[in-house]
């Protein structure tokens, strides 16, 4: 707020006028200033590279290049008018801003900083696109951007690089302070003289780490945390999610770092978040009739397996079309969708929907977070949500399902006469679904803080209700009974919500998403 | 050094400014003159303000609808209940409450302005107000005010009605009808005192405000999913985009903290939107990314910020960069984050 | 409507004992007032001292409920702020006890960051960092611990409020307090020399 306050805009001023035709144009203007010794100088240019480089002298000096590239003679002068920079700030912390205004179609601008700074201060650049170029700068260093890639060259003291889809790239002899580079989707390459001493982070879900440092560490969950060289030291984080990471010792190559995940491939079953952790589609691995797929991050496709079936993923998509025997799924985060499984199947995720088109045998499905739809079963078959809706659209077979909080809709085969039927969920509506001649023993609960409006309903008759007041200003209320006669247990339970029992389907089809 | 450890649990109450004068002045002439003590005045200076760097978070809005609802007060029945005797119990109150909610809203449906501006209605609605009304929970109403029966039933246009929803009437029992798959016609049918079909085009506002209405409204749980899930079926066709669905949908995915199941269809069906770029919708989609306790929704509302990063929103792309560097969040959700960024240009 | 309105606007001026008194009355009108006067402090608490942001809102929810629901345990001249406090440490502490909700919190920490300026984009960097690691440093006392220094650091209360609300002696208190602190210094001062300065030398 301060610091906006205090800049005062510095027009560029251009002699050059705009002469027919040319599409293209550049105007370079250039800049003195000072920063203070220990002051940090800010440059938050959105579009176009930034090269910033420290010298021994005291003052600072910018050249700003304006390329405007426009349809015709006048859009180029509209861009060149439009396109400026300020620079404000005082002299401890000097503040350099691009500023583009009235953007139209009919131009466009890229704006090149080159900047030389006394060694010894601080700097700070932010952009959107564009390459930044940090070198020979003493005092600490934050980069922020979109994509472009990062380079710091010759730094040592704190760095903070924080990247979308920029690469970056930091060298340096010794760290002296610690340095923490992020590019979501970039590489990272660090390279480091081979004695420097630091503890070093790194992690990278989808892309590779590799070193040829004498890394001594191990990984704790998804990073890997190590020593180099001696114990101590200033940390060095190296984070990307699709990247890869190399650590390197001054003049080596990318060839000659090992990964520090390969050497625990082994464990890629037992502890699929650790390790190799490649890109590529995982290939089956057929033993004792199972069909093993193990993948750490990444979707799994399979449309047709012809016998039993063992998924395993950290993160990822698992879509399995017809499996003619059992289905085991684990999956870590990410949703599971299946087509027929003639065996029984046990799926579970830690986050995600499940979908199921038929589940012959029954079995578990499970998950920690989603909406849980399944068309078809005739096996017994168990549901667990940690909060989603719970559906079950034709059952022929005993249904248990709970949820945390959601509605559990289960609709009975047409041709059922009794079932065992659970159903519970902590937070939300019940509806069974069930046929006219449907015959069972029911027992039918709801807490609830509005016995006006939450309320147990059946189809059928044969229920009769009590209500009591419990704890916490709730009433229970219970319907208890025989249906038809009487036959396998039916029971439901549901806290703040209705039960229904009906003979006839509610609302719209539910439409399994795409 | 017995005299130094004392002083030194009393460290805390000086940064505090609670101790009395004495054993301050005494405290602090003991700090300038031992070293010892002074390094760890300053290392406990240093980390009270350091604590000082954690920022207050906001109460998420929803914590309020649940509350009042919990303690039976929907916040707009209080406003309106300034009459309510004061000596009774808290959760009968609630039925007065509702009670009097929906004799208003009966009132209001008798005066005719729910469907205020209808000139083409069969008959009027006051029509037959002397059969008795079959409602539970509102057969305690005078009868007076209770103008139609259950067991009518009418159907009502879209377009030459203009419902004017404020007594928040009880709908219940509600059903969405496509009688003719042919026509662009959908329409939507419920109780109210009376059983009711409003038909239209899905872009007649009329037909939006009634949908908006029942996938919030909080006394049709039981069709809630069922409104969204047509909502998704007319609404994701471009034609017929409205941006009131999407911020109703947003209003959902925000406050509904009781259904995740609802919520999560809230979200599904906000991805498939064509209008879902509003203010609302990415404040909402920001926050269910950040902070809803279901993966599932998370999950989703990555891949609906996606699209909004795409086209360089700076609030998108900061919470997708959290989301993506956040080490304790599911890795399924961060890939997502990282791909959504991935497209960034 | 107007007039409840102008009650609700009235509620304002009313000063908590006032408005409990209302509700001790049965009357519940000053619910609203009186959850936006503290919902802010008991959230802000209960999501530092659990980690999870789910359970403070659930917290915040029943101490909100709860105060309602026991009313009449107020006492007519005791601070409101220090009543709700104990409710919410308790609910807190009852918590943690469970077994599986312990279970969960790794997996549910959540934080929610300060919108970022553009003017300053190392300083959120800077302030992130500080904030992960004041989380960290708080995650290692012991729950006694914690409830001490937060409603010491961030509720400003004394130690003779906050012995009320843990159910301990004041002399207890100034050693939760003073022991939080040793750890408090240890690990945050110990992560500053291990080279995170960096970020506090940006100015």
């Amino acid at each position: 707020m301060i610091i906006r306050a205090l800049i005062t805009a510095v027009l560029v001023g251009s002699t050059l006028v705009a002469e027919a035709a040319p599409v293209k144009k550049t105007f370079r203007a250039r800049q003195k200033f000072d920063v203070q010794a220990g002051g940090t100088f800010v440059l938050d240019n959105a579009v176009g590279n930034v090269q910033i480089i420290g010298t021994d002298k005291a003052a600072t000096e910018a050249v700003v290049t304006r390329t405007i590239v426009g349809e015709d003679a006048a859009a180029v002068e509209e861009g060149r008018k439009n396109t400026t920079y300020l620079i404000g700030g005082d002299a401890k912390t000097r503040v350099a801003r691009t500023v583009i205004t009235g953007r139209t179609k009919k131009w466009d601008a890229n704006v090149l900083w080159q900047v030389n700074v006394p060694r010894g201060i601080a700097v700070r650049v932010v952009s959107r696109t564009g390459e930044i170029i940090v070198r020979d700068i003493l005092g600490n260093i934050a980069v922020q951007n979109v994509s472009g890639t990062v380079v710091l060259e010759n730094v040592a003291a704190g760095a903070i690089v924080e990247s979308a889809n920029g690469s970056i790239i930091y060298s340096s002899t010794q760290p002296r302070a610690d340095a923490r580079l992020t590019s979501i989707n970039g590489n990272i390459t660090v390279t480091l003289a081979p004695g420097a001493d630091f503890r070093w982070i790194a992690e990278s879900l989808k892309g590779d780490i590799r070193t040829n440092f004498p890394a001594r560490g191990a990984f704790i969950n998804t990073s890997f945390r190590a020593s180099v060289n001696a114990p101590g030291g200033p940390v060095l984080q190296t984070m990307s999610i699709t990247g890869s990471i190399h650590l390197l010792t001054t003049g080596s190559s990318p060839q000659q770092a090992e990964s520090v995940k390969r050497p625990l491939a082994s464990r890629v079953v037992t502890s699929p978040m650790v390790s190799n952790m490649s890109a590529a589609p995982p290939k089956p691995q057929f033993a004792n009739g199972v069909y093993k797929y193990a993948t750490n991050i990444g979707d799994v496709r399979i449309p047709e397996i012809p016998g039993n079936a063992d998924i395993l993923t950290g993160a990822g998509k698992v879509q399995l079309g017809a499996v003619a025997g059992n289905a085991r799924v684990v999956s870590h985060g990410g949703p599971l969708q299946f087509g027929e499984i003639m065996g029984t199947i046990n799926a579970t995720t830690r986050a995600g929907d499940i979908l199921v088109d038929s589940a012959r045998r029954g079995g578990v499905l499970s998950t920690k977070g989603g909406t849980i739809r399944l068309l078809y079963t005739s096996g017994p078959t168990r549901l667990e949500s940690g909060g989603g809706d719970v559906i079950v659209r034709q059952a022929a077979a005993p249904i248990q399902a709970e949820t945390r909080s959601g509605d559990i809709s289960i609709t009975l085969d047409p041709g059922t006469k009794t079932e065992n039927i659970t159903a519970a969920t902590m937070k939300g509506n019940i509806l069974l679904n069930v046929p006219a001649r449907f015959a069972a023993d029911v027992d039918a609960v709801i807490e609830t803080f509005d016995p006006n409006t939450d309320s147990i309903e059946s189809d059928l008759p044969g229920l009769s209700i009590s209500r009591e007041a419990i704890d916490g200003g709730r009433t229970r209320i219970r319907a208890t009974g025989k249906l038809n006669g009487g036959g396998e247990r039916v029971k439901l339970q549901a806290i703040g919500g209705d039960i229904r029992i009906t003979t006839a389907s509610i609302g719209p089809t539910v439409v399994a998403p795409k | 050094m017995s005299e130094c450890s004392a002083l030194r649990e009393s460290m805390p109450l000086l940064l505090t400014e609670s101790l009395d004068p004495v054993r301050r002045e005494l405290t602090h002439q003991h700090i300038e003159t031992c070293a010892v003590c002074g390094v760890e005045w300053e290392a406990c200076k240093e980390t009270w303000s350091l604590l000082g760097e954690l920022p207050e978070v906001d109460v998420p809005a929803r914590v309020k609808a649940n509350f009042m609802a919990a303690a039976g007060l929907a916040p707009q029945r209080v406003s309106e209940s300034n009459e309510a005797p004061a000596n009774v119990v808290p959760f009968q109150r609630r039925k007065a409450f509702r009670w009097l909610a929906q004799a208003a809203a009966v009132v209001v449906i008798a005066g005719g302005s729910y469907f205020a501006g209808s000139n083409r209605a069969p008959e009027p609605l006051q029509a037959r107000a002397e059969t008795p009304a079959s409602i539970t929970g509102v057969s305690m109403a005078p009868s007076a005010i209770m103008p139609v029966s259950l067991a009518e039933t009418r159907v009502l246009d879209a377009e030459s009605m203009n419902p004017d929803i404020e007594g928040r009437p009880n709908i219940s029992n509600v059903k969405f009808v496509d009688s003719d798959a042919s026509d662009d016609k959908i329409g939507v049918s419920f109780d109210v005192t009376s059983h009711w079909t409003v038909t239209g085009s899905p872009r007649d506002k009329s037909l939006v405000r009634l949908f908006s209405y029942m996938m919030e409204t909080e006394s049709t749980n039981t069709q809630r999913s069922g409104a969204i899930e047509s909502v998704r079926r007319m609404y994701s066709d471009p034609a017929n985009a409205d941006p009131e669905i999407a911020n109703s949908l947003a209003k959902i995915l925000r406050n509904d903290t009781q259904h995740e199941g609802v919520r999560l269809r809230a979200v599904e069906t906000l991805t498939t939107l064509p209008a879902s770029g509003s203010t609302e919708t990415r404040a909402a989609l920001i926050e269910a990314l950040k902070s809803d306790p279901n993966p599932s929704v998370r999950i989703k509302a990555v891949e609906a910020l996606a699209n909004l990063a795409r086209s360089g929103d700076a609030a998108a792309v900061d919470t997708l960069r959290q989301k993506a560097t956040q080490q304790d969040e599911n890795a399924y959700v961060r890939v997502k984050a990282a791909e959504a960024l991935s497209n960034i240009k | 409507m107007s007039a409840s309105k102008g009650r609700e606007t009235g509620m304002k001026h009313l000063s908590d004992q006032e408005l409990m008194r209302i509700v001790q009355a049965g009357d519940y009108s000053p619910a609203s007032e009186i959850y936006d006067r503290y919902s802010g402090r008991i959230y802000n608490f209960a999501f530092r001292f659990l980690k999870n942001a789910e359970a403070a809102e659930d917290a915040t929810q029943e101490v909100f409920v709860k105060m309602l629901k026991h009313a009449n345990q107020f006492q007519g001249d005791a601070k409101l702020s220090t009543w709700l406090f104990s409710i919410t440490a308790n609910w807190c502490r009852d918590h943690l006890r469970k077994a599986d909700n312990k279970v969960k919190e790794s997996d549910d920490v959540l934080v929610q960051l300060p919108a970022p300026s553009d003017h300053a984009p190392d300083r959120n960097l800077e302030r992130r960092e500080n904030e992960q690691r004041v989380r960290r440093a708080l995650e290692a006392l012991t729950p006694e611990q914690r409830e001490a220094i937060l409603l010491s650091r961030y509720q400003g209360l004394s130690y003779a409020e906050i012995a009320q609300i843990a159910g301990c002696s004041e002399g207890a208190v100034k050693t939760r307090v003073f022991r939080a602190m040793e750890t408090l210094k240890k690990t945050l001062m110990a992560d500053m020399s291990g080279g995170d300065r960096c970020l506090n030398a940006v100015p």
